[in-house]
């Protein structure tokens, strides 16, 4: 099953390098949604099937992870959007173009990084490692490249896919149980982001996190007498 | 922790609580509040669990004064309304329970809480007056300084806890901290500036007690190597010098009455100073004699100072209570109008300066003995140290005699300068007790040292009894002084002649005004010639001219030396320093990010590769 655990981490790859380059809210959470489903699916074909069933463990992580990452979390993005009525990531801080010069810079870096020094086990997929390294880091970059809080909410979704299929990848210890507890933590963070961007977008007319810098204590009474 | 000790936190707990709970009754809420720190007090007193021990010493401070400014707050603070009353109680309370504590814990880290708690409660106390720009400013600059303080001893408990080998780093660390909070020369910066805005309960349980626990915090916690009590002792010895004249130079052109009184604490924390190290070479080069009178000596200053400048502060804030200023130069007379106060002020500051048969002497007498027998005992380097010791207790107290008889003078004696004195209202009874109270046991305590058991211990050096001999003249003296001032006094009292009523004594002249009398600036023009360009005074002189003068004028003003040349570089270095790490605060989410994901990559890489 190794072949079919590498194909859905080339899947992962790929929908990266979309998300980095998209405008297009809509199409950025359909992205997550199905890195979810790819997510959800990883552990069960990471499983050396050959030992037997794997345990309920991985299977309950597997249906939580499909569950929460490609049906409940994309469709709470998907209705703060129309709340917010947004469609598009326009003016990006990061260009498009050049997200994806660094985005190819970084895979490059991140595959000879993992090819030289990073010792894995046996049966992980060679793909893994960096793979998750790269997802991790375009979550970190969606979040620090982009405006809007909803793009922001996507990026924690994809820095924690990203983090889900390095410790699946592994089959760490108690990759299970810290998986769980980032889960919910990004649920949680993603569920407060949906209320708040309403709210935010009710208060200034607009969700750039970009325009919060006003509240900071500099400008607070600069804010105040406008 | 003794039962005593823990019914007198419980009672000031409980004390502070109910006086804010009480609300809108001034009267009940300020009762509760000085009847609980009194009687707290009083079994924290009456707790000999550990008697003679350093910690029983300064509690012994702690409760002398605290009873003395509990006694006086209650008339100091009428008329500011239930809840203020409340709010102060609480803290004051707070601040006495901590500071009780203080002197118990035994392990570092309780220390550490107690110390803290300590500093925030009286930083309440200073903003106490908040709604006044000055004060805010005052109360601001001690919390910075307690924080500063708190933060260097909590870097010597981490170097202690991991067990990082520097115990002179430590030390330092340590020195610097408790510094602080003991008014130690450059260290000293919040004294002249909170004591002034402090209500005066709180100044002189600041000045005479919280100060002081700054060298508890020293000797009961540095590293106790040869190499650090070496280290320890010079620089007691040295920054007690500079401190002690330093600080009486700088009490002499004040013009606060508060202020001079805060810059004499910092002498006489440096007088202390002095005698400790002095105690600690003496133990260093093995100098018996040395060590026993610099510890004794040093501690004892400590205590003799707590008393006085609990006075001196009481009285001080009477005066502000009855006048309405502090200005040195808008006093004058109030002798006539508050008799009791004046009578302890003068008595207080005679000994305060350590003129002979008084309080204050008794313990610069020991230092003396322990600086001259290292004359006489050392070669080398220790016998300049002990040459400096003796030059500058002696400069020292003549200053300190300039400066306290230009309070005196200026405050209670002449004619009224102003409008404030003329209308300066009488004395309250309450708020003279304490003053009475602290000023009698400054006054039997030198006779009781003639008598004291404890004298005996002395003699187990082999100058013991030089010193025990010394203390019995000295109380010999004492008793026939008293005997003879109380025989005029009883005298002038059976003849009648007590309640005269005269005119100022004139010098001769027919009809003095206050524009004949000396001013604050014309006492201290001789210092401000000679010492004005080290102290930073500025003079503004006008000179009379022509045949038939018309006006004239003389104005000293100083700027705080410490202040001038090593904090205000040092906060504006700070403050340019923050401006610069400020451009990282942009507001923007992305950049903290940012800044975040690259902190985390390069310990990474640092993990990884190191």
């Amino acid at each position: 099953m190794t072949s079919f655990a590498e194909i859905l981490l080339a899947v992962l790859l790929l929908t990266d390098l979309s998300l980095l380059v998209s405008s297009r809210l809509l199409h950025c959470i359909r992205l997550v949604a199905l890195q979810g489903v790819v997510i959800g699916v990883f552990p069960l074909t990471v499983w050396n099937w050959s030992q037997g069933t794997p345990s309920p463990q991985v299977f309950l992580i597997a249906v939580l992870s499909l569950f929460a990452k490609a049906i409940l979390l994309p469709k709470m993005l998907r209705r703060s959007m129309y709340k917010a009525k947004v469609r598009r990531e326009l003016e990006p801080l990061v260009g498009y173009s050049k997200s994806l010069v660094i985005f190819l810079a970084v895979t490059a870096v991140a595959f000879c990084f993992c090819g030289k020094y990073l010792v894995l086990p046996e049966e992980t997929p060679v793909l893994c490692a960096p793979v998750a390294i790269i997802t991790i880091f375009s979550g970190l970059f969606v979040i620090i490249a982009r405006k809007k809080a909803l793009t922001q909410a996507i990026g924690f979704l994809v820095f924690e896919n990203g983090i889900t299929a390095f410790g699946m990848g592994m089959m760490l210890e108690y990759g299970i149980v810290v998986e769980l507890g980032i889960l919910l933590d990004v649920f949680v963070l993603v569920f407060v982001m949906g209320i708040s961007i309403f709210n935010i977008n009710r208060a200034f007319s607009n969700i750039d996190v970009d325009e919060m810098h006003l509240l900071n204590d500099d400008d607070a009474h600069q804010g105040g007498e406008k | 922790m003794g039962l005593f000790l823990s019914i007198s936190v419980l009672l000031l707990c409980f004390g502070g609580v109910g006086a804010l709970c009480v609300g809108r009754s001034e009267a009940l809420a300020s009762r509760l509040g000085a009847v609980s720190a009194v009687l707290a007090c009083l079994s924290a007193l009456v707790d000999c669990s550990a008697i003679l021990s350093l910690p029983w010493f300064f509690r012994l401070i702690i409760c002398l004064v605290g009873i003395a400014s509990a006694l006086h707050a209650p008339g100091y603070l009428s008329g500011q309304g239930g809840r203020r009353m409340g709010f102060f109680w609480l803290f004051f309370n707070l601040t006495l329970a901590s500071m009780l504590l203080v002197t118990v814990c035994e392990g570092f880290l309780p220390f550490l809480v107690c110390w803290e708690v300590m500093g925030l409660a009286s930083y309440a106390l200073v903003a106490f007056e908040y709604h006044e720009e000055k004060a805010r400013q005052a109360s601001w600059i001690y919390l910075m300084s307690c924080e500063a303080g708190g933060i260097l001893l909590m870097l010597a408990y981490a170097m202690e806890m991991s067990r990082m080998d520097a115990p002179l780093t430590e030390f330092y660390l340590l020195l610097a901290g408790f510094g602080i909070k003991a008014g130690l020369p450059v260290l000293h910066v919040w004294l002249p500036e909170a004591h002034p805005e402090a209500p005066a309960p709180v100044s002189a349980l600041m000045s005479a007690a919280m100060i002081p626990l700054g060298f508890y915090g020293i000797i009961q916690f540095m590293p106790y190597l040869p190499q650090v009590v070496m280290h320890c002792g010079w620089l007691f010895l040295l920054l007690g010098a500079l401190g002690a004249f330093g600080g009486i130079l700088f009490a002499l052109p004040q013009n606060n009455l508060k202020r001079l009184l805060a810059y004499s604490s910092v002498e006489n924390m440096g007088i202390a100073a002095m005698g400790l190290g002095l105690g600690m070479l003496g133990e260093c080069y093995s100098m018996p004699v040395v060590s026993v009178c610099g510890f004794c000596g040093g501690l004892l200053h400590l205590l003799h100072h707590a008393l006085l400048k609990g006075t001196l502060f009481l009285g001080a804030g009477s005066v502000l209570k009855s006048t309405g200023t502090l200005k040195i130069d808008s006093l004058g007379g109030l002798m006539k109008v508050m008799p009791w106060t004046g009578r302890c002020f003068v008595l207080a500051a005679t000994g305060i300066c350590g003129l002979p048969p008084f309080c204050g002497f008794a313990g610069e007498l020991l230092i003396y003995v322990a600086a001259f027998s290292g004359i006489a005992q050392a070669k080398g380097v220790f016998f300049g140290a002990s040459m400096l010791a003796v030059l500058c207790l002696a400069l020292t107290g003549g200053v300190a005699c300039a400066a306290l008889a230009k309070a005196v003078g200026g405050a209670f004696l002449g004619e009224p300068r102003s409008d404030y004195a003329r209308q300066a209202l009488p004395e309250k009874s309450s708020m003279v007790l304490p003053q009475v109270l602290l000023t009698t046991l400054a006054l039997l305590l030198p006779l009781a040292y003639g008598v004291l058991p404890c004298m005996e211990w002395f003699e187990t050096v082999d100058c013991g009894d030089v010193i025990a001999s010394a203390f019995q003249k000295n109380s010999i003296f004492l008793l026939v002084f008293y005997g003879v001032v109380g025989a005029i006094l009883l005298l002038r009292r059976r003849a009648g002649k007590d309640d005269r009523a005269v005119g100022t004594w004139d010098c001769g002249y027919a009809r003095p005004t206050s524009r004949m009398e000396y001013t604050g600036s014309a006492l201290v023009q001789p210092l401000a010639d000679q010492f004005g360009g080290v102290l930073g005074l500025e003079r503004q002189k006008k000179s009379p001219q022509g045949l038939f003068p018309t006006s004239a004028s003389l104005v000293v003003t100083d700027r705080d030396l410490g202040r001038r040349v090593w904090w205000n570089p040092l906060f504006r270095g700070f403050s340019a320093l923050s401006e610069r790490i400020h451009r990282f605060q942009s507001g923007y989410l992305h950049v903290y990010m940012l800044i975040m994901v690259l902190a985390l990559a390069l310990m990474l890489a640092w993990a990884f590769f190191a």
